[in-house]
C-alpha cells in the first residue's frame, strides 16, 4: 500500500491510499475516514510505499478440549472475520479461538475449522454440491459430527442435495449461514455457528439447517433440509421449513421439538446427480416454442405452475411430447405453501393425461434436487414412483392445521 | 498553561431518516420488542480497559423497542438505503456556509460502536466538509470537519445485564460540525455554538425537539483532554466549562497537598471488611447495607483534608468512579462521623486502620466478590489524578460535571460497503444552492422586514434559535402576537410552571385557535391552561375560556361597586380578575366601568 500526502482545495490530507481507480482516488485519512476524491482535483505532495500484511487466505485449524470432534467445513462467504482498522480491509478468520473466544464451545468440543472452497453460493454447481459431499463423507469418518458454514442464497439446493446422497449417515450434518456478514458486531454468524456445533453434537441423523428463528438473538432453529427455503433476502430469521416446525431450537442447550432420524452405525453415501434437470417458473404469456427450448435435452423438468400446479392450455402439447419422449415433467407450485391438485380443474386433469407429476406438497427446489438425485442414482423406470415415494422427510403427509399462515403473522 | 477548548455541535434533522424512508417523528407508542447481543473479538478492542469492558459487553444484552417510524433498516434486518438527498444537501450547504472544502465525493464509513445504541454495532458517519472557519468576536475559529451521520437509537433504560433502547431516534439524519480547540473561554464557547447554531437552523431542516441539538465539550487546561458529552442548552455549555475549570484547579491544590506530605501509598490502600465494628450500629445507611453485602474501609495516605474540605473534593472523585460501577454508599473521614455514624464507631475502624492525623479513610458498602475489582479501579483513578492525567468522559449533571468513562481510544473505523460513494454531482450541488444558511444578523433583519415585529424581540427569537416555531405561529396567528407569546408569555409560563412544552402542542393550540377565531385573549388564557392540563382539547373546551360579554361585564362592575364603591378605573381589572377566571377585554371592560359608574 501507498501513504499520501495531498492537497484538496485549501486542505492538506495525509493517509492510505486505499484505492485509486476510474478517475477517483479513496485515500483513509489520518482520522480513520475515507475520502473519495476526482484525481484531477488532486495534488500529491508526497507519496510513498508502506508494508501491509495481507490476510486473505484462511487455514486449516483445529483447537478445543471437548471430547466430541466437530469438523466445520467453509465453502464461502466468511464464518468469522478481522477487520484491521489501520487499513480497513476486512479478512477472513478460522481460528475457533477468535471464532469462539468468550464461549465455552472450546471447552465442551474439539472444533476443526477446515477452508473446502472460496465461492459465493450462487455461483455452485452441482458438481460443487458433490463435492461437498465426498469432504463430509470423508470427513464424518473421524468426526462426531460436520458442520458446513454455507452462503445462505443456494444453501436449501446444496442441503437438500446433501440429504439425497447421504441415505444414510454416521454423524449429523448441519448446515450454517448468516444473514448479516461477520464484520459486522451484529452478526448472527456467531449464534448460528455455535447452535450448529451444538446440534452437530447430538445423534441427529439428517442434514439440517441451523439459522436465527427469531429477529431476536438468543434462539436459533433446526430446519430439516429438504422442507427449507429462504423466504426473505434479508432478515436473520430468513429460513423456514415450510409446513414443518423446527426440529429443534437452541438457546444455550439444544431441546427437540419433533421426531427425527438417529444417525446409523453405517454410512451410504450415493454422490451421484444427472444435471439434465432444469427448473421453470411458468408465467403469463411463457411462449409455447420457448418453452421447448428449455426443455430440450432434459432428462426431467420441474415447473413451478400457478395455483395448484397449473401452465397454460398452450404448453400442453410441448409437456405431452417432452413426456412420450422420456422427459419427466413435474408439476409444482409458485405458492410454496400447500400442495399441488391436479383433479380439481380441467387443465390440471389435461396436464396428468399428458404425463405430467404431481409433485404434491414437496418444495420446488427440493423437487428439482430430488429428479437430479433419482435420474442419478436409480434406473429411469422407477422414477415416477420413487418421485412420490417419501425418501427423507421431503413430502409431508399431512398439512398441519394452523390458524394463520407464517406470512401473514 | 493556556486553557483550549473545542466543540463538537450535533444538530438533528427533519428530512426523514437518513439510510431509509422512515419519518423522523413517531407517532404511536411501541409495536414490539426484540432483543439481541453484539460480538467483538478482544483483540479488536484495543483500548485501555479492553478486558473489563469485554466482559462486561459479552454478557450484556440489548433490548430494542420497534417505533412505528422504524422498519427492517432501523432493526438492522435490511441494507440501508441511499442517503437521503435534503439532508445531503442540508449538510453541503452548512459547510458551504462554513467556508469547508466540499467534499466532491461522499464516502460512509462504520464507526464501532459496542453500547448497543446502533443495531449493527457501528454507526455510518461520512466527512460532507473539511477546514472551515467560522468568524467570532475573538477571531477565526477553525472547523476541522462536517459530517453528516445517523443518530444512535435513544436509551430508555438499563436492567441488571439489559439495556434498552427505542428505535425511533435511530437513522436520525445528524450534522456533526466539529471545531479545533481554538476557542478561549466559556462565553466565547457559548458564542461559537450559537453561531453554528443560526447556520443550521436558519436552513429550516432541523429537527425541533427537546433533544436535536446536543453537543459535547472538549476541555484542556494543560491536565489532558477531558470530553464533556451531551451538553444540551447553551448556557449549559457555560455553566460546565466554569465547572471544569474549578474541579481541576482545586484538584492541582488537592495534589499538591497530598504530595507535600508524602503522596499516596498503595500498600496501605487496602480494602478491608469492617462490617463487625457496625454490628449495632443505628446508621440507616450501613444497617441497609448489611443486608445486601459488607462495609469495607481502608486508610487514604496523606488525603485527610482533600476529600471534602472547602473547595476540594477529591471523595466525589472517588464517588463519581464507584457510582459508575453502580454502587452507592461511600463515605469518608472528610465527612465523618455522619451518616447516623457515632464517633466512637468512626474512631473504631481509624484505630483499626492505624489512621494518623494526615490520612483520610474510606468506607464502601458493597458486595464482597467485587473488592479486588474495585480497589484496583479506585487506586488507579487516585493515581491518575495524583500524575495530574485528567483526561477522561465526563458528563453534565445540571451545572456540573460527572466522571462518564475512560477516554476511549481511537475511533474504529471502516467502509460502509453497503453505502456506495456518492458523487456530489451538479444536482446535489444545486439542492444544496437552494438551502441558504444565514448569520444571526440576517436573521435578524429578515425578521423585522417581514413581520414587523420589533428589533428586540427579533433578536430574541434568532438568539433563542425558535425561529422555525415563530414562522409557524405566525402563519396562525398575528405575527406580533406570536412574538408577544414567544419572547413573554411563554418564558413567563415556563417559569411559573416549571414545565416545557412540546412546540407542536403550542402550535396545534395556535392551529384551533386560528379555526376557532379565538382573540389574543382567550389564546393566552388556552395557552396558560394547555401548561396546567397538558391538552390542547381540554384547553379549548375549559369554561375559563368562554369571554365574558359586554352584559356580564356590567353586572360585574355593578356588583363590585355595590360592596366596594370607592373602586377606581385603576384598581377595577384587578377586582374583576378577583371574581372570575374567566376571560374578558380589558379595553371594553374600561368601557363598562364608565358607562355603569355614569349611570350611578
Ligand atoms: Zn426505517
Amino acid at each position: 500500500m501507498e501513504r499520501a500526502l495531498l492537497r484538496y482545495r485549501n486542505s492538506v490530507i495525509s493517509g492510505l491510499i486505499i484505492n485509486e481507480a476510474n478517475g477517483v482516488i479513496t485515500v483513509k485519512s489520518s482520522n480513520g475516514y475515507n475520502m473519495t476524491f476526482d484525481k484531477s482535483e488532486v495534488e500529491f505532495i508526497e507519496r510513498k510505499r508502506e508494508e501491509y500484511a495481507d490476510h486473505r487466505k484462511i487455514e486449516a485449524i483445529e483447537k478445543g478440549q471437548g471430547e466430541k470432534r466437530i469438523s466445520v467445513l467453509a465453502t464461502g462467504g466468511t464464518i468469522a472475520s478481522r477487520v484491521d482498522y489501520e487499513t480497513g480491509a476486512v479478512s477472513p478468520v478460522s481460528d475457533p479461538e477468535l471464532i469462539f473466544g468468550g464461549s465455552d464451545i472450546l471447552t465442551r468440543f474439539t472444533v476443526a475449522v477446515k477452508p473446502v472452497m472460496n465461492e459465493f453460493s450462487e455461483n455452485l454447481k452441482p458438481a460443487d454440491w458433490i463435492r461437498i459431499g465426498e469432504i463430509v463423507a470423508r470427513e464424518s469418518s473421524d468426526s462426531d459430527g460436520v458442520v458446513v458454514a454455507h452462503g445462505t442464497d443456494t444453501m436449501s439446493y446444496t442441503s437438500s442435495a446433501l440429504a439425497f446422497m447421504f441415505e444414510a449417515m454416521r454423524v449429523p450434518i448441519i448446515f450454517v449461514g448468516s444473514q448479516r456478514s461477520s464484520d459486522r458486531p451484529s452478526s448472527d454468524s456467531r449464534e448460528n455457528m455455535e447452535a450448529a456445533i451444538n446440534f452437530a453434537g447430538t445423534d441427529i441423523g439428517e442434514v439440517a439447517i441451523s439459522m436465527h428463528g427469531t429477529t431476536s438473538d438468543g434462539r436459533i432453529s433446526l430446519l430439516r433440509a429438504v422442507r427449507s427455503r429462504k423466504m426473505h433476502t434479508s432478515r436473520r430469521d430468513a429460513f423456514e421449513s415450510i409446513g414443518l416446525p423446527p426440529i429443534a431450537d437452541y438457546d444455550g442447550i439444544v431441546k427437540f421439538m419433533g421426531s427425527y432420524r438417529k444417525v446409523s452405525e453405517e454410512m451410504k453415501f450415493s454422490p451421484k446427480l444427472d444435471e439434465r434437470v432444469s427448473l421453470i417458473y411458468f408465467h403469463p404469456g411463457l411462449n409455447a416454442d420457448d418453452f421447448e427450448n428449455m426443455i430440450s435435452g432434459k432428462h426431467a423438468v420441474v415447473i413451478m405452475g400457478t395455483g395448484l400446479g397449473h401452465t397454460a392450455r398452450d404448453l400442453i402439447p410441448v409437456i405431452k411430447n417432452a413426456s412420450a419422449n422420456g422427459t419427466y415433467v413435474i408439476m409444482t407450485s409458485q405458492c410454496i405453501y400447500g400442495s399441488t391438485g391436479l383433479n380439481v380443474y380441467s387443465t390440471g386433469r389435461e396436464l396428468l393425461a399428458a404425463g405430467a407429476i404431481e409433485a404434491g406438497n414437496m418444495v420446488p427446489e427440493v423437487a428439482f434436487v430430488k429428479a437430479m438425485y433419482l435420474l442419478g442414482q436409480y434406473p429411469h423406470e422407477q422414477f415416477r414412483d420413487l418421485f412420490r415415494t417419501n425418501m427423507r422427510g421431503e413430502i409431508l403427509d399431512r398439512d398441519v392445521p394452523e390458524e394463520t399462515l407464517r406470512i401473514s403473522r | 498553561m493556556d486553557t483550549k477548548i473545542g466543540l463538537e455541535v450535533h444538530f438533528q434533522l427533519n428530512t426523514g431518516k437518513l439510510f431509509c424512508r422512515c419519518p423522523v417523528e413517531q407517532t404511536q407508542d411501541e409495536m414490539f420488542r426484540f432483543r439481541r447481543k453484539l460480538h467483538i473479538s478482544a483483540s479488536e478492542l484495543g483500548n485501555i480497559d479492553a478486558a473489563a469492558s469485554y466482559e462486561s459487553m459479552r454478557s450484556r444484552s440489548f433490548e430494542y423497542i420497534v417505533a412505528d417510524n422504524s422498519c427492517l433498516v432501523e432493526m438492522d434486518e435490511e441494507p440501508p438505503k441511499s442517503p437521503n438527498r435534503l439532508a445531503l444537501a442540508t449538510a453541503i450547504a452548512v459547510s458551504r456556509s462554513l467556508g469547508c472544502d466540499v467534499m466532491d465525493h461522499i464516502t460512509y464509513m462504520r464507526k464501532i460502536v459496542i453500547d448497543g445504541s446502533n443495531t449493527t454495532g457501528f454507526q455510518r458517519t461520512a466527512i460532507v466538509g473539511i477546514n472551515g472557519r467560522i468568524e467570532t468576536s475573538r477571531g477565526p475559529v477553525r472547523i476541522s470537519t462536517v459530517c453528516l451521520e445517523e443518530d444512535a437509537a435513544r436509551k430508555i433504560e438499563e436492567k441488571n445485564n439489559v439495556v434498552v433502547y427505542s428505535l425511533d431516534r435511530l437513522g436520525i439524519p445528524l450534522i456533526e460540525i466539529s471545531t479545533e480547540p481554538d476557542i478561549v473561554d466559556e462565553e466565547h464557547a457559548v458564542e461559537v455554538a450559537r453561531s453554528i447554531g443560526y447556520l443550521v437552523i436558519s436552513t429550516g431542516n432541523a429537527r425541533r425537539a427537546v433533544d436535536a441539538v446536543r453537543q459535547d465539550v472538549n476541555f484542556s487546561m494543560g491536565y489532558g483532554r477531558v470530553e464533556i458529552k451531551g451538553v444540551s442548552k447553551l448556557a449549559q455549555i457555560r455553566d460546565v466549562i466554569r465547572y471544569e475549570r474549578e474541579r481541576q484547579e482545586n484538584l492541582r491544590i488537592a495534589v499538591d497537598t497530598i504530595r507535600s506530605r508524602g503522596g499516596i501509598d498503595r500498600s496501605s490502600f487496602k480494602l478491608k471488611d469492617v462490617s463487625d465494628f457496625f454490628s449495632n450500629t443505628k446508621s440507616k445507611i450501613i444497617r441497609n447495607g448489611l443486608e445486601s453485602g459488607r462495609i469495607f474501609a481502608s486508610l487514604l495516605k496523606n488525603m485527610a483534608g482533600t476529600l471534602k474540605n472547602g473547595k476540594l473534593r477529591m471523595g466525589k472523585e472517588i464517588a463519581d468512579l464507584v457510582r459508575s460501577y453502580g454502587i452507592k454508599g461511600v463515605m469518608h473521614s472528610d465527612e465523618l462521623p455522619g451518616y447516623g455514624l457515632t464517633a466512637e464507631e468512626v474512631e473504631t475502624v481509624y484505630r483499626s486502620l492505624g489512621k494518623s492525623e494526615n490520612d483520610a479513610v474510606l468506607l464502601i458498602v458493597m458486595d464482597p466478590a467485587r473488592v479486588s475489582f474495585i480497589e484496583n479501579a479506585i487506586f488507579d483513578r487516585i493515581q491518575k489524578i495524583m500524575s495530574m492525567d485528567l483526561s477522561e468522559t465526563r458528563g453534565p449533571s445540571g451545572d456540573e460535571t460527572v466522571f462518564l468513562r475512560p477516554m476511549p481510544g481511537k475511533d474504529r473505523m471502516y467502509p460502509e460497503t453497503d453505502v456506495p460513494v456518492i458523487e456530489v454531482g451538479a444536482d446535489l450541488a444545486a439542492m444544496a444552492s437552494s438551502i441558504r444558511p444565514r448569520t444571526y444578523g440576517e436573521v435578524v433583519q429578515d425578521l423585522v422586514k417581514t413581520y414587523g415585529i420589533s428589533k428586540q424581540n427579533a433578536e430574541y427569537i434568532a438568539s433563542e434559535m425558535i425561529l422555525d416555531l415563530f414562522q409557524r405561529m405566525a402563519q396562525l396567528i398575528d405575527a406580533r402576537e406570536a412574538a408577544r407569546m414567544i419572547t413573554q408569555i411563554i418564558p413567563d409560563l415556563e417559569r411559573k410552571t416549571g414545565k416545557v412544552l412540546d412546540q407542536d402542542k403550542i402550535l396545534r393550540l395556535c392551529q384551533r385557535s386560528k379555526e376557532m377565531q379565538l382573540d389574543r385573549y382567550q389564546l393566552e388564557k388556552a395557552l396558560e391552561i394547555l401548561y396546567e392540563k397538558n391538552s390542547v382539547e381540554a384547553a379549548l373546551s375549559d369554561s375559563r375560556i368562554r369571554e365574558l360579554s359586554r352584559q356580564e361585564l356590567e353586572d360585574l362592575i355593578s356588583d363590585i361597586l355595590n360592596t366596594r364603591g370607592d373602586a377606581t378605573r385603576n384598581a377595577i381589572i384587578a377586582l374583576i380578575r378577583e371574581r372570575t377566571d374567566r376571560v374578558f377585554d380589558p379595553r371594553m371592560a374600561m368601557e363598562c366601568f364608565n358607562e355603569v359608574k355614569n349611570r350611578r
